[in-house]
């Protein structure tokens, strides 16, 4: 009895690192594209595409790591609404400044 | 679970709301943490549109393998701080303590890179000033963005130790329960720095290579 216990414990920890461990995994290899693709003369797309991997990563940490994938929606409101703000500021001071 | 009756603290009806009131909390706390760095990005976006040359110049000296193996360290350190938050919930006590232990260490690590690259940028006269070693005096603004971006975060991980480091200290001397809120408060800020870095990388040191 003592020992199938041990043995689905040692089950439960697999679990617990199997999920974290894939998205680290996803995440060094974008951070490899990112890093390996700087290199690479691709003119204006060059930042483009390193703020692209940069968004995939940000998202990939925000619902995995900080659970916002099974959050209730009050919280997820509350990481959204901080991004909402961000959006507005640079859309506004972006409509000046950029088309001047 | 015996650790129930000491984990619930007023005015919480439930140890299920008390933690959604911790990480709501932090949550609201993340929020304007964005609005705080978002000036900042805001800032290095509108000057680099108006010095673009001046901007891909300064960005070839900074140094792109500390950029890479922090990140590298700070992914990393985000792994093992998921895997604490997750197993401190299930009650695994020594993976928890293990894991905060190891996300501290990396911590620590990311720092001592910051310190040693920070150290190569003034020998290679990279702040601004009158010994400034780049032209045309526009690379200046660009760096600094770099120390203060650079400098802020690295605040922000420092904090993270010290928050990380209480909380293991106190779970191993069993004064507060395993299962308590504050593992997965913490998780989420310092997820959030991580967050925070992987913006830095492209805009501090991926900019100008090719």
């Amino acid at each position: 009895m003592s020992m199938e216990s041990a043995q689905s414990r040692r089950q439960e920890i697999l679990q617990l690192w199997k999920l974290p461990v894939a998205i680290w995994a996803a995440l060094m290899v974008l951070l490899a594209l990112t890093v390996g693709s700087a290199f690479v003369p691709l003119g204006t797309f060059n930042i483009a595409i390193n703020l692209a991997i940069a968004c995939i990563k940000a998202t990939l940490v925000a619902l995995f790591f900080m659970k916002l994938n099974r959050s209730s929606s009050l919280l997820r409101l509350a990481a959204v609404a901080g991004l909402f703000w961000f959006i507005l500021m640079f859309l506004l001071t972006g409509g000046d400044y950029l088309t001047r | 679970m015996s650790d129930a009756h000491s984990l619930l603290h007023e005015p919480w009806p439930s140890v299920e709301r008390q933690r959604e009131g911790a990480t709501f909390g932090l949550w609201l706390f993340i929020a304007t943490e964005i609005l705080f760095f978002s000036g900042l990005f805001l800032g290095y976006t509108l000057y680099r549109n108006i010095y673009p040359d001046a901007f891909k110049i300064a960005a070839r000296e900074t140094e792109v393998v500390f950029g890479t193996v922090n990140t590298a360290i700070l992914m990393t350190s985000s792994l093992t701080m998921a895997v604490a938050s997750r197993s401190a919930t299930r009650g695994f006590r020594k993976m928890t303590l293990l894991c905060l232990a190891v996300t501290i260490t990396l911590g620590c690590a990311f720092l001592l890179c910051k310190g040693l690259e920070y150290h190569d940028d003034i020998d290679n006269r990279l702040v601004p000033g009158p010994d400034f070693k780049l032209k045309p005096p526009e690379t200046q603004i660009f760096w600094a963005f770099y120390w203060v971006m650079t400098g802020i975060h690295a605040i922000h991980v420092t904090v993270g130790i010290g928050i990380v480091t209480t909380v293991t200290l106190l779970i191993a001397r069993r004064r507060i329960p395993l299962a308590t809120a504050a593992v997965e408060a913490m998780a989420l800020y310092w997820h959030f720095v991580d967050i925070i870095w992987i913006f830095l990388l492209p805009l501090l040191y991926l900019m100008g290579r090719s």
